[in-house]
């Protein structure tokens, strides 16, 4: 694939310094690259995530960037692992903190401060402000799940078609999900697309009619 | 050589634990027993076993959880009063405790004489923390050999070992009475049985296989273990000294100043290329008042092991009969056997990521704010049920799979293909995101708004058409699949367990794992 922006700076040299000070963004399976308006998760940038399939959204949206990047989770102590790694979270840098009980505004800011993406579960959205002001301040990835006033992007999970699964054979092997994600600044105008999450090898791909004729096969 | 005496008291955690001499008692760490009374041992319970066997073997045993701290406040006393023999005690762990006995013997008229005064002198101690009566059986051991180690050994059999004669005490005892499981396991598989078997290498060549922790372990089999690193002169910088601005009252305050001098002294240690094996701690209040205790360790001391040592010595000192009168006010670390670190070997195929300061400074951070328990680290294992097939550990302990068998068809990473259990019967992907435990309670209707059953031949009785999450309103079913029995432990009445399974997509969307156990049914997880 070409690189457009690396393209457009060899041809313009004054722009290098300007793009020096835009922060790299975390990369994404390829499923969600056309939603997101920096085709990834931009540093410092708060997404929440609401609707059904919300905590399949989050784990898929923040997969390919745990293959070099750090995780934690707070707050989530219902969170299926076998899930997680199915969908491609590596284990071995991902950090479980499933009750913080009463201080959970300081063990979020403990984790922001040093992990690159944090996924929680919010209790509320009383301290929405000065949590996302410290992800901005730390350049950290967060992913909330549940609605939150200071949310850059907003994903969310509308209809879902479960298949593979009839009444009373097969099993839950494939989900279609249609998928909205609106926000602020870039992300304004809303994108829709519908994703399979997952098709039935069991990966997150955007839903295409090859995809339903592979399946029916 | 230096002359070694080990005071060791059997069952430590028990003793601690103050309950009557007959009382049936046993400590568990992580559901398996660590220590057991002699009343519970002559009921049959033995170090290793599982609670619940622990428990049908002996229905009223008093179930003790593992308290690193309760054990060292009692210990404080012991270790008081054998400092009337010498000032220099070292610390192994609560219940052990190491000092050099040349001096103290000759004045105390011979090592023998010594032996049992300590030994009366220690149970008097602990007399007067307990108020019940000690066993007979855990009366306080002491031996005196060549190296602490040969005189751990010889405490527990109540020996003294003339000199020079500790390497040959030694050499009949198992390899695994080194605490390195993991080195063991290797010696075993090369024919290294027993500790006479590695000390008849030549210590080169086993430093140069197996690295430092190869040289410890030489030193420690051979009776050579007096300094366990090679020794050096200790820099007078590497103390790390904390000044607390206010003086702290409580054992967790004072740790977030303790937390922080063991991770400084760990980057002092490692900056300069060296590892401590033996460390003095000490603390002193703002009133003045001072405690030094020196801690000793089988190999070179990690940050978190440090730490460990610095809230044990709080805990003892602040909870003992005459605690001092102010608050924590300087914390000191002081290393004494210090020389190179040459690395300690993690195996020959670590599968850890690298984990950057950062990360691990949050880490410990979440730990301090929430226990060691707060920030936790995820391992796949084998099992039928998605709860099952993962596990979580305290960030920091070693990672092993509870069940063999991973999961899915992943590969292990290995020298030898092992054929691992492939689990019959498990759940098939996609996993569930949201797996709750326990289960929510749920219920299950066909059309005529009966509830649906299952026949002892593991066949519906009806077809579900309606479900209800407590709290919540009835939704139809789309979609079913079941019942998938799940028959586990049919051949012991205790754990048995008979479920059946059936996964459903409802109308609004979503899809759920539920399950009938004894006609009632629950919800396990949720494809969300």
């Amino acid at each position: 694939m070409t690189d457009p922006l690396g393209a457009l700076l060899a041809s313009n040299p004054s722009l290098e310094r300007a793009s020096r000070l835009a922060p790299r963004t975390l990369p994404v399976l390829p499923a969600f690259e056309s939603l997101l308006p920096d085709a990834g998760l931009r540093p410092g940038t708060t997404t929440s995530i609401t609707g059904i399939g919300a905590t399949s959204l989050a784990l898929s949206l923040v997969a390919k960037a745990t293959k070099d990047s750090w995780m934690a989770s707070i707050g989530m102590p219902s969170l299926g692992l076998r899930a997680a790694d199915e969908l491609g979270i590596d284990l071995d840098r991902f950090v479980v903190v499933d009750d913080p009980g009463k201080q959970w505004i300081d063990v979020l800011a403990a984790l922001v401060d040093a992990f690159d993406v944090v996924l929680a579960h919010a209790p509320g959205t009383r301290h929405a402000g000065k949590v996302s002001a410290r992800v901005r301040e730390q350049d950290a990835v967060l992913v909330v799940i549940g609605p939150w006033a200071e949310s850059d992007v907003r994903v969310a999970g509308e209809t879902s078609e479960w298949h593979g699964i009839g009444r009373g054979y097969g099993h839950l092997e494939a989900r279609c999900l249609d998928v909205t994600v609106s926000g602020r600044r870039a992300a304004t105008r809303p994108r829709h697309a519908t994703l399979w999450l997952p098709d039935p090898n069991g990966n997150v791909t955007a839903f295409e009619r090859d995809n339903v004729v592979r399946l029916a096969r | 050589m230096t002359r070694t005496m080990a005071v060791g008291c059997p069952r430590w955690p028990i003793i601690a634990a103050d309950l009557p001499a007959d009382a049936p008692a046993a400590v568990f760490t992580a559901n398996r027993v660590v220590s057991a009374s002699p009343e519970a041992l002559a009921w049959g319970i033995r170090k290793g076993m599982r609670r619940r066997e622990a428990q049908a073997r002996c229905p009223e045993v008093e179930v003790l959880v593992n308290d690193p701290a309760r054990d060292m406040r009692g210990f404080e006393a012991v270790v008081t009063a054998i400092e009337k023999f010498s000032p220099r005690v070292e610390i192994v762990r609560p219940g052990l405790c190491v000092l050099a006995s040349r001096g103290p013997a000759r004045y105390f008229g011979g090592e023998q004489a010594l032996r049992e005064a300590v030994a009366v002198a220690v149970d008097e101690a602990i007399g007067s923390v307990r108020t019940h009566p000690l066993h007979i059986d855990d009366r306080t051991r002491t031996g005196i050999a060549d190296g602490p180690f040969a005189a751990q050994l010889a405490a527990m059999r109540g020996r003294v070992i003339p000199p020079l004669g500790s390497r040959d005490f030694l050499a009949p005892f198992a390899i695994d009475q080194l605490d390195q499981p993991d080195l063991c396991d290797l010696f075993l598989r090369l024919g290294i049985r027993t500790l006479g078997n590695l000390a008849a290498l030549p210590r080169e060549r086993v430093v140069a296989r197996f690295g430092a922790e190869g040289e410890i372990a030489h030193r420690l089999a051979s009776g050579d273990d007096a300094r366990l690193l090679e020794p050096r002169q200790v820099p007078p910088d590497l103390s790390v000294v904390r000044e607390l601005e206010h003086p702290a009252r409580r054992v967790d305050v004072a740790m977030f100043a303790g937390k922080s001098a063991a991770d400084e002294l760990a980057l002092k240690l490692g900056e300069l290329g060296l590892a401590c094996a033996k460390l003095a701690i000490c603390v002193s209040t703002e009133h003045g008042e001072e405690r030094t205790r020196v801690w000793r360790y089988s190999s070179a001391f990690t940050p978190a092991a440090i730490a460990e040592r610095v809230r044990w010595q709080l805990e003892g000192w602040l909870h003992e009969r005459d605690h001092p009168t102010g608050g924590i006010a300087i914390i000191r670390l002081l290393p004494e056997d210090v020389g190179p670190a040459t690395g300690t070997k993690v195996g020959f195929w670590s599968r850890r990521g690298e984990v950057s300061d950062r990360v691990r400074r949050s880490i410990a951070r979440v730990q301090g704010l929430l226990g060691q328990t707060g920030a936790q680290q995820a391992t796949l294992s084998g099992g039928r049920h998605p709860s099952e097939q993962a596990s979580l550990v305290p960030w920091g302990d070693p990672v092993e799979p509870e069940r063999p068998g991973l999961p899915g068809n992943k590969t292990v990473a290995g020298p030898v293909e092992v054929e691992l259990p492939p689990w019959p019967g498990r759940l098939p992907s996609p996993a569930p995101a949201m797996v709750y435990a326990p289960a929510l309670s749920a219920d299950v209707v066909d059309e005529n708004k009966k509830r649906v059953g299952v026949s002892g031949r593991f066949v519906a009785t009806s077809t579900p058409t309606r479900v209800r999450f407590k709290g919540r309103g009835w939704v139809e079913v789309t979609a079913w699949a079941g019942p998938w029995p799940v028959d586990e432990k049919w051949w012991d009445k205790q754990v048995h367990r008979r479920r059946a399974r059936f996964q459903v997509a409802l109308e609004d969307g979503t899809a759920h794992l539920l399950v009938l156990e004894d006609g009632r049914w629950f919800v396990e997880a949720t494809y969300d």
